[in-house]
């Protein structure tokens, strides 16, 4: 059955709205070639559909579809993953476009153009494009509506209103289905790596490499206290740990398993819950330092107290925690740990080596020598910036003696290379400090802004100690970045300064709206569903009953649209007066007399007097009411009970009545 | 194996129906398209749907993604609904009334078949259709009444029966066919088909002047009869009727060029079918040239006479030849 162009006109239009639909939010990814080759396709093909003029031939379109393959295999090696799989979904779409001559392939059109949604939704579930989808999914049920449509074509708004339609009856199973299809853990099959960017706190520290910090106001994790919150200057969000030093860069210690110590805590437990941004890493942060923690990934810890996990981070990710943000430590550091983190590159920073041994000859006590290099830093004219002078090979030596000028990492990595220096077990640790409250989320907001690194180091008889030596430099720095203005240069730390009050409300209200999205709906897991569940007194939930509350929630749903759409199958409301009347014929009729279309009252009511004759009072009775009712213009009421009444009894009557 | 598909699928049909009729007995005129008689099945678009959702669902459960599972489930969701509305968009449809035009047997003609939409939806995209014929597509609105013509053909001369009138439809989303069958309620008149090239037995010249004269054409006005059923609308006198409520046929006189007499006895061959269809020949011929004609075949016989409602007495005496009177002949 080949169309008539009005009906290819309409069809090519609402096709091409579906797969737009789809293929646009893959824009900003895609490289500009493939848009661009779908864009003009579809335009092509409207102008085909507006001219009436031949599709293309086989031969080109085959063309087509080589020349498209071998452009994405050349630029993405693969046609495997969600970027090379969606750039050749689209193109191939798009020259299916150039074939479309039946209702099937519009269909399949609408379909891929739902497909390529799909894709796009596994590359970004930010709340922000959550209208999008939403109206494009809309969209799509309206095209595949309105091209499914044989007799005439539907006019669009109809097509929008009946898809709208169907969508707002299937919202309660959607839900239902959201809430009660067990989530199975884990990937099926290998999700094919794609290289993804990493954001946040890396796994070696360069601070001579960095001449200027710029800080994104990007989040790193929210967290909420379940009880009470630890003091400003005790929220040190511990990250990776570095160990080994090579007189330039810190780095992480590779397939290091060494013996941990577990030590005394004391002090309060802070309970809470940290819901962390993806960042392809596998470690993660939790308040210095946690001691229980509960998710729904295997989480380790491994011997300098970092907590990892197996894979990547690449969805967002929540977990329970609990930390003590005080502990001691009164056993033996294993010989292991300390060789590792009293290591120093030999030959390098010779000038630091030496004024360590000088400091360390003046001070026999490793609290008194911490204490002594502190005050160095107070006293000889450190100052704290975010736009440091870049340092020489040997940077410590560099940055203590020369240019005195650097941020954290500059602090933390002079002051553990100083311990090291004089024998005590030191170590950079990274991670983030302070943050934000969110008034609104009731949550405080850790971004990248609040980058730290700190140093921790071993004293006998306490155990690891946190030093953070940038604190006695710039003090401010550390109680929450809000009030800090002293750092020069910190465009970052006083971006909350200035602003004004509603506009920061604004900022809470969508970061607030923002993780309310990613916590409940986006990090809606087994967990949360057993949760769910539990709370609803369901204790224990496994597959079995949750099978059981699908299978029950579902034939509920069926009852209730089978019912609901029912109620839109039945008559207009008529006239009650002609209901009363309609029920007298339907009395007739099963009596075997039925009124025809033609007939009015009188001349009905004669053809049953003469087919009832036994019935002939009442009839007379009803009619005459009936009647008097209906046409007569008369201001007395219509006793439509009275009727109604004897409409009843004619139907039970058989001719027994007396009215 | 043609046959033996042909044969299979007969006997299946003939299972429906006697299925059909042990459930919802026999099906009279008019005929209410019940929800419990309204069957559904998904199209083959719909099985594919589902495979597409199947592979949304796996996507998103493998790369962790609710809002990809979102999806699916609404999808889902709506093929249900989709279900539904198109289980809906048939049940309750009212079948009021069929009505065949006469037509020569090998022709394909059509069927009017009167449908009421008494519901508050406007149903949309159904189709329609006679026996193995083709399909016709109608949209109904609310609380209307449409009629439309569903084709036929004739296969034979005489009573031809539809066994069975189909509906279906497949709105909206074509997921899901919606049908429902309606059994032994058509049936319609084939007359023979025209053939053969005899001349026509018995010609006269026409006798104008005698006061009998049988001839009736359409030229002059005559005067009044009584109505006949067959009688065309045009010439019913509606002054007249207005005036006595008495339905009356204005009769005219016309002048026909010549009598023809034709019985079946004078139909060359020996085939009773290819007789008819000779005396057809003649019938048609003879009312194109404006000749009056007079009809005699065993049992049956027209007087003379000339005009639309003489012609489809005539044909309906031969289509009727031989096939048992029980019945009234339709309108």
């Amino acid at each position: 059955m080949i169309e008539s162009p009005r009906e290819s006109l309409y069809r090519v239009r609402w096709t091409l709205l579906a797969l737009g639909a789809g293929v646009l939010p893959h824009v900003r990814h895609l490289p500009v070639w493939v848009s661009a080759a779908v864009a003009v396709t579809g335009l092509w093909r409207l102008v085909i559909a507006h001219r009436q003029s031949p599709l293309p031939g086989r031969v080109l379109r085959l063309l087509g579809a080589t020349v498209a393959l071998v452009a994405v295999l050349a630029t993405y090696r693969t046609v495997n993953g969600i970027e090379a799989g969606s750039a050749l979904l689209a193109l191939m779409a798009a020259l299916k476009l150039l074939e479309t001559r039946v209702l099937r392939d519009y269909v399949l059109l609408v379909l891929i153009g739902c497909f390529l949604l799909l894709a796009a939704i596994l590359r970004d579930q930010s709340l922000v494009l959550l209208p999008y989808y939403a109206l494009a999914t809309w969209l799509a049920v309206a095209a595949l509506a309105a091209v499914t449509r044989t007799s005439e074509a539907m006019p669009w708004r109809r097509a929008v209103a009946l898809s709208g339609r169907m969508l707002l009856y299937a919202a309660p199973l959607a839900a239902l289905l959201f809430l009660l299809f067990p989530r199975v853990p884990g990937p099926f099959w290998a999700l094919p790596s794609s290289p993804r960017a990493t954001s946040g706190l890396g796994d070696e520290m360069t601070p001579g490499d960095i001449s200027d910090l710029t800080l994104s106001d990007e989040p790193a994790f929210r967290v909420r206290f379940h009880g009470s919150v630890p003091a400003p200057l005790e929220r040190y969000w511990r990250g990776p740990v570095m160990h080994d030093f090579d007189g330039y860069t810190w780095r992480r210690s590779r397939g290091a398993f060494l013996p941990g110590q577990a030590p005394q805590y004391s002090g309060p437990r802070y309970e809470y819950r940290l819901m962390l941004e993806p960042n392809n890493r596998t470690w993660l942060f939790a308040l210095d330092q946690p001691v229980a923690w509960r998710g729904d990934e295997a989480v380790f810890q491994s011997f300098d107290y970092q907590l990892n996990v197996a894979r990547p981070v690449t969805q967002p990710l929540s977990y329970e925690l609990a930390s003590y943000t005080r502990h001691t430590s009164g056993g033996q550091l294993p010989l292991s740990v300390r060789h590792r983190d009293t290591q120093l590159p030999p030959g390098r920073n010779p000038r630091t080596l030496a004024f360590a041994a000088e400091l360390r000859a003046r001070n026999a006590g490793d609290a008194a020598y911490v204490r002594a290099v502190l005050d160095v830093f107070a006293r000889e004219g450190f100052t704290y910036t975010l736009t440091p002078p870049r340092l020489d090979f040997d940077s410590v030596d560099d940055f203590l003696f020369h240019t005195r000028r650097g941020f954290c990492g500059h602090y933390a990595s002079a002051f553990t290379m100083m311990m090291r220096a004089a024998g005590i077990p030191a170590r950079v640790v990274t991670g983030y400090q302070g943050g934000v409250f969110n008034r609104v989320g009731g949550y405080w907001y850790i971004s990248q802004a609040n980058a730290h690194a700190w140093s921790e180091v071993w004293l006998e008889g306490n155990g690891w100690q946190r030093v953070d030596p940038t604190a006695v430099v710039a003090p401010g720095e550390l109680e929450g970045a809000m009030d800090s203005t002293l750092a020069e240069g910190a465009a970052g730390s006083d971006r909350w300064l200035g602003i004004a009050e509603w506009v920061r409300n604004v900022q809470f209200a969508w970061d607030a709206a923002n993780t309310w999205w990613r916590d409940r709906i986006l990090e809606f897991d087994r967990l949360k569903q057993q949760a769910l569940l539990e709370s609803l007194g369901i204790p224990d939930p496994d597959w079995g009953k949750l099978g059981l509350l699908l299978a029950g929630g579902f034939a509920a749903f069926l009852v209730w649209i089978t019912f609901a759409l029912r109620r839109e199958l039945r008559p207009r409301a008529r006239d009650p007066l002609l209901a009363v009347y309609d029920r007298f014929c339907r009395a007739a009729a099963r009596r075997g007399i039925e009124r025809r279309p033609d007939e009015g009252p009188l001349d009905f009511a004669a053809r049953l007097k003469r087919a009832l004759p036994d019935a002939a009072q009442p009839i007379d009775t009803f009619i005459d009411g009936f009647v008097r009712a209906r046409y007569l213009a008369t201001d007395e009421p219509v006793d439509l009970k009275a009727l109604a009444r004897l409409a009843r009894a004619f139907r039970r009557g058989r001719g027994r009545v007396s009215a | 194996m043609q046959s033996l598909r042909q044969r299979l699928r007969e006997s299946f049909n003939r299972r429906m129906r006697r299925w059909s009729i042990k459930r919802h007995g026999e099906d009279r005129l008019p005929l209410t398209l019940h929800r419990r008689r309204v069957y559904i099945l998904p199209t083959g678009f719909g099985v594919l749907y589902g495979f597409i959702l199947f592979g949304m669902l796996l996507a998103g459960l493998n790369y962790d993604n609710n809002l990809a599972l979102a999806l699916a489930f609404t999808l889902a969701a709506l093929g249900v609904v989709a279900m539904h509305f198109c289980h809906r968009n048939l049940a309750g449809l009212e079948l009021k009334a069929i009505e065949a035009e006469p037509l020569f047997a090998g022709e394909t003609g059509a069927l009017r078949v009167e449908l009421l939409n008494s519901s508050r939806l406007e149903r949309l995209d159904i189709e329609l259709r006679a026996g193995d014929g083709a399909a016709v597509v109608v949209s109904i609105p609310a609380g209307e009444r449409v009629s439309c013509r569903v084709p036929v053909e004739a296969k034979r001369r005489g009573r031809n029966h539809v066994a069975r009138l189909a509906f279906e439809t497949r709105f909206p989303l074509r997921l899901f066919r919606a049908w429902a069958w309606a059994y032994d309620c058509a049936e319609f008149i084939a007359y023979p088909k025209p053939l053969g090239n005899a001349p026509p037995p018995l010609i006269e010249p026409a006798q104008s002047g005698r006061h009998d004269t049988p001839s009736a054409g359409d030229e002059d006005f005559a005067g009044l009869r009584e109505y006949r059923r067959g009688d065309s609308p045009r010439s019913v006198s509606w002054k007249a009727y207005a005036r006595t409520a008495q339905l009356l046929s204005k009769e005219y006189s016309g002048a026909a060029r010549r009598w023809l007499f034709l019985d079946l006895a004078s139909a060359p061959g020996v085939d009773v079918e290819a007789r008819l269809s000779q005396m057809t020949r003649w019938v048609v011929d003879a009312e194109r040239a404006a000749d009056a004609y007079a009809l005699a075949l065993p049992g049956v016989r027209v007087d003379l006479g000339l005009g639309a409602a003489h012609r489809s007495r005539c044909l309906l005496a031969l289509a009727l030849h031989g096939e048992p009177t029980t019945e009234a002949a339709p309108p």
